[in-house]
């Protein structure tokens, strides 16, 4: 089945309904039974829904589904946070090796910074299109 | 012509006679009888008290009534009855022997005393089986999509690895169990994916359940395949 069922969810992100072919009921009548009572819903072709889910949660229903950017930043950062907390550890095992050793440590102190500041780009970022270009 | 022996009523035996072969008796000079180059002749009817030695095989053509056959069907052999009502079986017992050993396509609905199974025949040992109640394979990545399913009437995609699974007929209540696997797509394989029940209390309910996939210990993910069984 080609139809997708469409509502806002009591957090106010997209729900996207995906309807089985197996269970003998139109479109309508699993709208009718497995959207939550009281919710708007719509009825689209599968086509219209993009495949890009890099920003799945700040989704938000209108006319069409468009990305929230302020939610989309959130999500931009937690995905960087998650990449440099390797990163980050590398740093720590580096730097506690060059106290060891008695060694120059300004360099890894720089790298450690920057990776602290990783996420402050996002804040500068206004488009779906900066958001996903966000590096580590 | 014919030689006539007549017993008249006034003159008494009166006799005619030619070559022609045939004799006729007669009263009152009415024919009553005869004999012939075949045999009798005349009307029978007043006739009674005669052994009739006639063969069956002689009668062709006519219908006996009914009162002419006996209510006992005589011991024959009756491969040649054409035309039998099935119906008209009364009573006895078909020996099994005269059953086909394939069943007829027949509509079961009506079967009643049926045992119950209590495991699935290519179980070994006695434990009971129980079977999915409702189970599913589902893509989670890209736009979602459904790629089997028993019992399911729908799947929503509420979020990033955050899935819940309609029931097309509900559970008969909430206590039900679920099992499934989620594939990563840590393409390094360094990372597992697990599937849990959402934690709050809309997890489970007679009509769905919501679950959600993670890496790890990290946030929610989209996984491909995600499978799920419900059993109950």
């Amino acid at each position: 089945m080609n139809s997708r069922i469409l509502y806002t969810t009591d957090e106010g992100t997209v729900a996207v309904l995906i309807p089985t072919d197996e269970c003998g009921l139109t479109v309508e009548e699993i709208a009718a039974k497995d959207v939550p009572t009281g919710k708007e819903y719509k009825i689209v072709d599968m086509s219209e829904l993009s495949n890009d889910r890099t920003f799945r949660d700040a989704w938000v229903l209108g006319d069409k589904i468009t990305v929230d950017i302020p939610k989309a930043k959130v999500i931009t950062k937690n995905k960087l946070r998650e990449k440099r907390k390797p990163l980050l550890e590398a740093q720590d095992i580096l730097f506690m090796q060059a106290q060891e050793s008695d060694t120059d440590t300004s360099s890894i102190v720089t790298e450690k910074q920057r990776l602290r500041d990783i996420t402050n780009q996002v804040d500068t970022m206004t488009t779906v299109d900066e958001l996903k270009g966000a590096t580590v | 012509m014919a030689i006539k022996i007549n017993a008249d009523t006034s003159s008494g035996l009166k006799l005619i006679s030619d070559t022609s072969g045939v004799i006729e008796f007669q009263t009152a000079g009415t024919t009553r009888a005869g004999v012939n180059s075949t045999g009798l002749t005349g009307n029978g009817s007043q006739l009674t008290g005669i052994a009739v030695t006639t063969s069956a095989s002689d009668l062709v053509s006519g219908t006996l009534p009914m009162a002419r056959l006996s209510g006992t069907l005589p011991v024959l052999n009756g491969s040649a009855l054409t035309a039998l009502v099935a119906s008209n079986i009364a009573s006895g017992t078909l020996p099994m022997a005269r059953l086909s050993g394939t069943l007829p396509a027949l509509n079961g609905s009506a079967l009643t005393n049926l045992p119950a199974a209590a495991k699935l025949s290519t179980a070994s040992g006695s434990a009971p089986s129980y079977s999915a109640r409702a189970w599913v394979s589902f893509n989670g990545t890209g736009t979602p999509s459904i790629k089997a399913s028993g019992n399911v009437s729908s799947i929503t995609d509420n979020g990033t690895g955050d899935y819940t699974i309609n029931f097309a007929t509900a559970m008969p209540d909430a206590n039900f169990a679920a099992a499934g696997t989620a594939k990563s797509s840590d393409t390094a394989g360094t990372r597992m994916a697990s599937i849990n029940l959402i934690a709050n209390a809309t997890a489970t309910a007679t009509g769905y359940v919501r679950i959600n996939i993670q890496y790890d210990n990290s946030g929610t993910r989209d996984a491909n395949p995600v499978t799920l069984a419900v059993f109950r």
